[in-house]
Parts: structure tokens; sequence; C-alpha cells
């Protein structure tokens, strides 16, 4: 009797934790930005089967090109559910003018790991004047010497070999000159 | 009678007779009249080193550069690169001995300007021989026309080197005029396609008053523009290495320095070639002892005035001390370089600055041996200022193979050195022996100044 | 005798108690072990050359480097619209592992001694702590190389990249002797880096703007062809102690794989610098210094670059 009462608890308790497993608590996660005393703040809140869930690690991140770029540490969700974050305000927007901003959950104890994805609007625009501009200069390429010294080069190259054409036509006048002809 | 002093004194000559102007002619002429047994084998001599310079540069390009060539990463100009600045140095002779003595009218240039002119066209090409040598894709030499970018350093030194080509062979061609002219008259035995050259190449000349004029404006020109253009090749030479950031080169003395060192290499080289010349085609009645004498002052002056701006670039930098060029001095004056370092120093400037102030060092002989020297240590002075350069960049070489650390140049680099050299003297040897090395008419004309007109005599 | 029941009954319950805790952490251990994610094998094989120079075909999922496709979509002289490259090196964390050596040399085909990125012991003075010194080609802002070149071969890019094109270049090596911090490497056409080359010729260096050829000039040129995709360069990924940092600074952020910066942030809390600063040439790399260091500074203790 005892021996049955055993398995009966075993077979129970693994049935018990595979239900609970399979059917593992669902959260998912809504970001909104604000602003408080004219800062950003991106709040967090984690719901799970419609009420709001508390005491889960939040990590917020906004992706770049090579990784994603933590923003602030973790933040645990109050009572209502909401973790609220510090957002940056001078972040460089990707090309499209918006910032891709991630959530996530890693390794709750009841609720996994899970991530919502999300745009913004709070930053500032790429400084592109950054970028290489095609101007002239001594090191630029061919096509962009300075004007200075295409102007100065051409002249004193015109000028040198100008002489010397002028001496090589002479040289021919010499030719010109001679009275016998053979 | 040409009376024995003639050549010493400037202002005063006598008229001569046509006799002695056809002793004067046909002794000019005579190299190339005749080529003994010597000058055959001399030239044979010279055309085999070339021939082997030719195969070692086939086996440097067929075969892999790193086995043939001692070059590395980090020391990646070699002995062609100093070769190469040794050749337009040394084709500042041109500038030296036939434009600038000929316009401030130091008459004694004037046996002496035909063959500066040779041996400045016969360098600057051999310049170039030697800098195509170092090129790691030679195929690929006509980018520099299609591709060109102007604000390199590179590129102004081919136009500049292009343009001084140019001049000089023009300065060489038309003081050779008149000369051609008599070749054509007075030489006999010569293969017929020969005396064709001749008479081609005098376009005609006839020694009338008209061609004259042309001829004279025509040459002063050009000889007042070699000579910028001369100073021009050298000091864009010197730019290749001032305008990176190295600390070896980080100078502002470069152009100067290397300018001032190109004259004495070309006093040195008259001398040199005056010395062998006299002896080789027996013309000791017109390159004379009065020559030697003064070249022999010519070479203490540039001597002083290289010694002067070595100062300027090596004990300046030397007081301070700089960590940027401490490395750099160290090894010259007591490091691995010592010794050459030393040795250049002493045969490159000071003898030659010191000993030719005894008349007796003036003579033909000693000054030679002098000149020599000269010209050896002018060779490795190049060497000291561009491969020392390389082995002290500012990061600092760690953990490379041995052949990287020290450079020594290879079999194959020193062949294409010497057959640089070889067929720098092939070019002046066949050309005196195709033209007269001595130009007949300037020396004439110099000893009759006095009298307004040329005798021309056919 | 009910003391008796009682302890046995409490017995049970212990027992009980542990049999369930078991069991519930074998069930949950089966269900997470059900539930993880494994990598789908996406059945393409790539060749890929592994650390030590050999050709091995896995499964492209197994890579981080895309397959052959991917790369080489920009023409050479067009730089990746849009993104500024940037590199930063944590001094502090460089253990002389040169791992991102050999990474770099067998992402390029390049054979030891050619190194495009070198680890340099560096001491700036005698009572001064040594510190090793990853150095790149800083692809400098003012590029005194770029501005040598006379046939324009080496030029600087709209991303920021100084681009040595092997097709163009005529092997004059003057950008060699302008750039001070020798960070350009000439291919002298060494045997066994030819021998290679031919044999891997099919799958040549595919993330470099232009490969090495011999007669030619070549350099580290931050693998723009994988960054435009968000691959980070092999120096980055390889190195065990995250040293080098990588990004857009157009985006102001740097990683190193697993740690992401703000770049301004990082290079104003830790006092970026540039080697050389003096010089004026503006490099692209900047340098952490080596405070607070992850572990001491340990000499060499091979010789790595024997063999010719």
């Amino acid at each position: 009797m005892k021996k049955y009462k055993y398995i009966l608890t075993i077979c129970l308790g693994v049935f018990f934790t595979l239900n609970i497993g399979a059917q593992e608590k669902e959260a998912t996660m809504t970001l909104s930005f604000a602003k408080v005393d004219s800062s950003d703040v991106c709040n967090v809140l984690v719901v799970s089967e419609g009420k709001p869930v508390a005491d889960v690690t939040v990590k917020l991140f906004v992706q770049r090109l090579f990784g994603l770029l933590p923003i602030g540490k973790d933040v645990t969700t109050d009572e209502s559910g909401i973790a609220t974050f510090e957002f940056p305000s001078n972040i460089p927007f990707n090309s499209d003018g918006k910032l891709i901003v991630l959530a996530k959950v890693e390794d709750d104890e009841n609720y996994g790991s899970f991530e919502i994805k999300s745009e913004t609007n709070i930053g500032v625009k790429e400084d592109l004047t950054k970028l290489e501009k095609a101007e002239r200069s001594l090191s630029g390429s061919r096509d962009n010497a300075p004007i200075y010294f295409i102007v100065a080069s051409i002249s004193i190259i015109t000028g040198i070999w100008g002489t010397l054409i002028y001496v090589v036509l002479q040289i021919f006048k010499i030719k010109r000159k001679k009275t016998v002809t053979i | 009678m040409i009376k024995n002093d003639i050549s010493l004194d400037k202002t005063t000559f006598e008229t001569f007779t046509q006799e002695e102007y056809m002793v004067m002619k046909s002794d000019l002429l005579q190299p190339v009249q005749k080529i003994g047994i010597w000058g055959k084998v001399w030239i044979g001599f010279l055309i085999t080193i070339c021939l082997l310079g030719i195969y070692a540069y086939y086996i440097q390009e067929s075969k892999s550069k790193y086995v043939t060539v001692s070059l590395r990463d980090y020391t990646m100009w070699g002995v062609y690169i100093s070769n190469f600045v040794f050749f337009v140095a040394l084709s500042l002779i041109g500038v030296l001995m036939s434009a600038v003595l000929k316009l401030t009218h130091f008459e004694w240039y004037r046996p002496l300007s035909r063959i500066a002119e040779i041996i400045a066209v016969a360098a600057i090409m051999l310049a170039g021989v030697s800098i195509v040598a170092a090129m790691g894709r030679p195929d690929r030499l006509h980018f520099l026309v299609l591709h060109g970018r102007i604000q390199s350093p590179i590129v102004w030194d081919i136009i500049v080197i292009m343009t001084y080509l140019v001049t000089s062979l023009i300065l060489l061609f038309i003081p050779l005029i008149p000369s051609l002219s008599t070749c054509k008259n007075h030489l006999n035995g010569k293969p017929k396609w020969q005396m064709k050259m001749y008479e081609i190449l005098s376009f005609g000349w006839e020694g009338t008053a008209e061609q004259w004029k042309i001829l004279k404006k025509s040459m002063k020109i050009l000889t007042v523009l070699v000579i910028p253009l001369g100073v021009s090749i050298h000091t864009v030479t010197a730019w290749l290495f001032a305008t990176t950031l190295r600390a070896e080169w980080d100078s502002t003395n470069f152009g100067a320095y290397f300018v001032s060192g190109a004259f004495l290499l070309g006093v040195a080289g008259m001398v040199v070639a005056v010395f062998v010349i006299r002896k080789a085609y027996n013309l000791e009645k017109y390159l004379t002892e009065m020559h030697f004498d003064k070249l022999g002052k010519a070479l203490v002056l540039m001597s002083f005035i290289y010694i002067y701006f070595n100062i300027n670039e090596y004990l300046v930098p030397a007081y301070k001390m700089s960590g940027l060029h401490a490395n750099h001095l160290l090894s010259l004056f007591t490091g691995d370089e010592a010794f050459f370092y030393w040795s250049v120093i002493l045969f490159g400037m000071v003898i030659p600055g010191i000993l030719p102030l005894f008349p007796k060092m003036r003579k033909p002989l000693p000054l030679f041996i002098i000149t020599i020297g000269v010209v050896i240590a002018a060779w490795f002075k190049r060497y000291l200022i561009v491969i020392p350069g390389l082995a002290h960049p500012y990061l600092p070489i760690q953990d490379v193979p041995n052949s990287w650390k020290h450079y020594s140049p290879s079999l194959v680099e020193m062949t294409i050195v010497a057959a640089t050299f070889a067929a720098m003297l092939l070019i002046v040897t066949l050309f005196s022996r195709f033209f007269p090395i001595i130009s007949v008419w300037e020396v004439a004309e110099g000893k009759l100044e006095g009298k307004d007109e040329i005798i021309n005599y056919k | 005798m009910k003391n008796e029941n009682e302890e046995s009954s409490r017995r049970n319950f212990l027992k009980l108690g542990l049999l369930s805790g078991g069991a519930v952490i074998a069930g949950a251990s089966i269900v997470k072990a059900l539930a993880n994610e494994e990598p789908k094998k996406t059945g393409e094989m790539v060749k890929v050359l592994t650390a030590d120079g050999k050709m091995v075909e896995v499964d492209s999922s197994m890579i981080n480097h895309p397959s052959e496709q991917v790369l080489k979509e920009h023409a050479i002289r067009e730089g990746i619209a849009g993104k500024k490259f940037i590199m930063v090196i944590d001094l502090a964390r460089c253990a002389n592992e040169r791992k991102c050596i050999e990474g770099c040399q067998s992402m390029h085909g390049m054979l030891a001694p050619i190194e495009y990125i070198k680890v340099k012991r560096m001491q700036d003075s005698e009572l001064a702590a040594p510190y090793w010194f990853p150095q790149t080609c800083y692809q400098c802002d003012n590029p005194p190389c770029t501005k040598v070149c006379p046939v324009d071969a080496t030029f600087k890019r709209t991303d920021g990249i100084v681009v040595v094109d092997s097709e163009r270049c005529i092997g004059c090596k003057f950008c060699m002797a302008a750039c001070p911090y020798s960070a350009r490497t000439f291919n002298f056409g060494r045997p066994e880096q030819i021998a290679f080359t031919e044999a891997h010729k099919s799958d040549q260096d595919k993330c470099c703007t232009s490969p090495s050829t011999e007669g030619t000039v070549s350099k580290c040129d931050f693998c723009p062809e994988s960054a435009a995709k968000g691959i980070l360069p092999s120096c980055v990924t390889e190195c065990p102690n995250g040293t080098i940092f990588f990004g857009d600074e157009l985006e102001d952020a740097v990683t190193n794989g697993e740690e992401t910066f703000r770049l301004s942030e990082l290079l104003q809390k830790r006092a970026g610098y540039r080697q050389f600063e003096e010089l004026g040439t503006k490099p692209r790399v900047y340098y952490l210094p080596p405070v607070n260091r992850q572990f001491p500074f340990e000499e060499a203790t091979e010789v790595h670059n024997q063999a010719e």
C-alpha cells in the first residue's frame, strides 16, 4: 500500500511538473515611451494572462549594426508590472530615422526568456557631416586635386615645354636657312 | 703658332692659321676616326656587364622577389632607390659644368661642356632605369600616365625628369650641330650610314651668320632654362623622402642638402671623366692641367658647401638628440653604420675639401684619385640616407624573420646596379666614338675670343 | 502507539516531499530541454578556412562568416553607404594571445610572417609599465599614404576606410615609406604564400576589398564587406579577452561581440587616445590606456615569426 502511494506520488509529481512546463506561463511585454521631468523614459509593461507581473528582471537594448547596445542597468518590474528605464535622448538613429528598441527578459524562473522589439523616434539624426566628402585636397583622388595645384602645375609645365618646343622649331629654322641644296 | 700657355690665359688669344685649326680638328676627331683594340675591349666589357644586368632583371621578375631581392616590409626601398638618387645627382653635372660656368663666363668650361652634357643625359636615363627596376609591377608603368595623380611627388619627379632629359638632349644636340658638319666634312673611311647620319643630323649647317645667330640664341635660352630644371630634379627627388613623416627624412634641409651634394658629385665626376678621356683619347692639349687646377678648386668649394649642409643636417639634430631622431643618429655615429658613415664623411667631404687646397694635389693624377674616392663615397652617402632611414620606424620592429631586420643587397640587386653604371659608361663611350667629345667650334671660338667672326673651315 | 504512528507519518511525509521535489525537478529539466532552441541545420555546406590553414566543409549554420554569395557587393571605390567604421582597442585587456593575428591571417589567406594586425610590446619609458599593443592600419582621416600614391591605387572612401586597389597598384612602395605606423605590407611573392594563394584560389580572401597579389601593397582594411552585413571582423571575434571593439561612428556604438558600448561614452570615461596624435594623421583607431588591467602583464614566451 505504501509502495503504491509512493509510485502514485511520483507519477503525479512528474505529470504535474510536465503540465506546468508545457504550459509555462506566457508573458508578454509592451514598450511605451514617456517624458518625465523633461527626460525620456521607457516603460516596459510585463503582462501575463492579462495581469501585470512583478519581480521580473528586464533589460533594454537599442539595436545597432553589430550588436545590442544596453540601455541602463537591469530593472525589475514593480507591482504594476512596469520596469522604467531612463532613455538617453541623444542616440543616433538608423538610416531610416528611427531606433529599434529591444526589451528582453532572460531566464526568468516563471516565464523563461522572451523579448519584444519596438521602434522609437527618440534620438538624434546621424551626423552625416562625418562621412568623408569627396572634396579637393592633397590626399584626394586624381580628380580631386586642389585647384591651385592644377593651375600651377599646368602653367609651369606649359611654360617650360613651350620654351623647349620653341627652341626645337628654331633648330628647324637652321635647316630652312641653308643656301646650298643638295 | 699656338702659344703654349694660351689655355691658361683667357683674355689674350692669338689668331691661328688654317693648319693649326686642322690640327685641332684632327686631334678632336681622332677618337671618332679610329678605335683601337683597348677601345673595343672596353666596349665589350661594358656590354657584357649590361647583359648580365638584363639577365639579373629577368631573374628578378620571373622568380619570386622575396628570394631574389633583399627588400622586405620595413626596408622596402633598397639600393635601387639609392642608386636612383645617385644618378639624379650625377645628372646635375650638366647644370654645373655646362650651364653655370657658361653663364658666369668661366671660359675653361669650353672643352668640358659636351662631356658634361652626355654624362648628364646618360645619368638621367639610367636613373629612370633604376627606378623601374624597383617597381613591383613594371608592367603597369603606363598607369603613371593614364591614372597619374598630380598631388604625388613621384609624378612631379617623373615630369621634371622627363623635362630635364629632353632639355639636356637638346642642349647636347644644338652645340653638336656645327661639329656634325665638321664630322661630315672631315671624316674618312667611315661607313655610309654613319656619314648619312651626320648629314641628316647636321640640319644643313653651313655656318652662315644667320644660322649662328639662331644657334647661339637657342643655346642661350636652354642654358638659362636648364639651371632651374636641374636644381628642380634633385629637389623633387629629395622631396620623395622629405614629404614623408619619417623622422630621418623629416627635414626642411633636404632639398638644398641634396642639390649641394649633387654639385659636389658633378665636379668629382667631371674630374674622373676628364682624366680618363684625356688619357684614352690623347687629348692632353685640350683637357689641360689648367682644367684640373680649376676643377680642384671647384671641388674644394663644393666640398665646403656640402660640409655646411651636412653640419646642419646631422650635427644640429645631434645637439638636440630628440627621441625621434636619436635611434637613427646614434646608429650612424656610433652604431651599425658608423664605419660607413665616417668613411663617407672622410673621403666624400673632408679629403676633397682639404687636400686640393695644395697645388700639388690639383695635378691630374692625385686629383683623379681623390675624386674616385668622392664618387664612391657619394654612392654610399645616398645609401646611408635611404636605408637607415627605413630601418628605424616609429613603432619598434619586433618578432620578424632575420632577413627583415637588416638589409644587405642581394646579388641580383648589385648586378643590376653595376649594370646601370656600365650602361652609363657605355652610352658615354659610344657617344664619344661617334661624335667629337670636345666641341671643336666652342674651343676654337674661345681661342679666337676678341674676334667678331668665327672662322669656319670646311 | 500514537507516537509511532505520528513518527511514521512524518517520515512518510518527508519521503513524499523529497520524491515530489525530485520528480518536479526531473520534469522541469525535461521540459526545458525540449523547449530549448537548436540551431537549425540549413543543409548548405560551406568551405571554411580553419585557424591553422586547413580547408573544411561545414554546415553554413555553424559559421559566423557568410558564404560566398553575400560578399563583395560593393565596387572597390564605393564606400559602404551611410557608415563610418571605427575601432577602439582596450589595452587593459590585451594579453598577447595573438588570436586576432591568426584569425586575420586565416580570413585573408595570408601566411605568417605577413601580419595585417601586429601585436607589439610597448614600453613608453623605463619606469612606465610595459603593455601589449595591437596595431592595425588606422584608416587615418588625414592619410599620409594616399597623398603620395602616384596612380590613385590607394584612396580613402566615404566609409572611412583607406583601400588599396591591387589592380591599380604599381608597387612603388611610396605609401609604405610614407606610413609612420608601418601598417602596410608588400607582397614580394614569397614562395609559400604564392603556393598557398594558388591552392586556395576559389575560396580566396572573400571579405577583403582587394586580395593581395604579387608586386602590390596590402594592409588591414577593416573587412568592410562583412562589416556591411553586420558581421564583425575576425580580429574582433577571435580575441578571447574582447580587446578590440568595432563599430560605426555614426551610430555611436562599438562592440567586441559580447559587450556593446556607446563610443562617445567609452572614449570619455576611459580616456581614449590615438597613437602619435601629434603627427596629424587623425587615425580611426582609439586606444584605451592599460589602467585597471584585467590581468598582469606577461612577457612573451616564444618567438613566432622565425621562418623566412
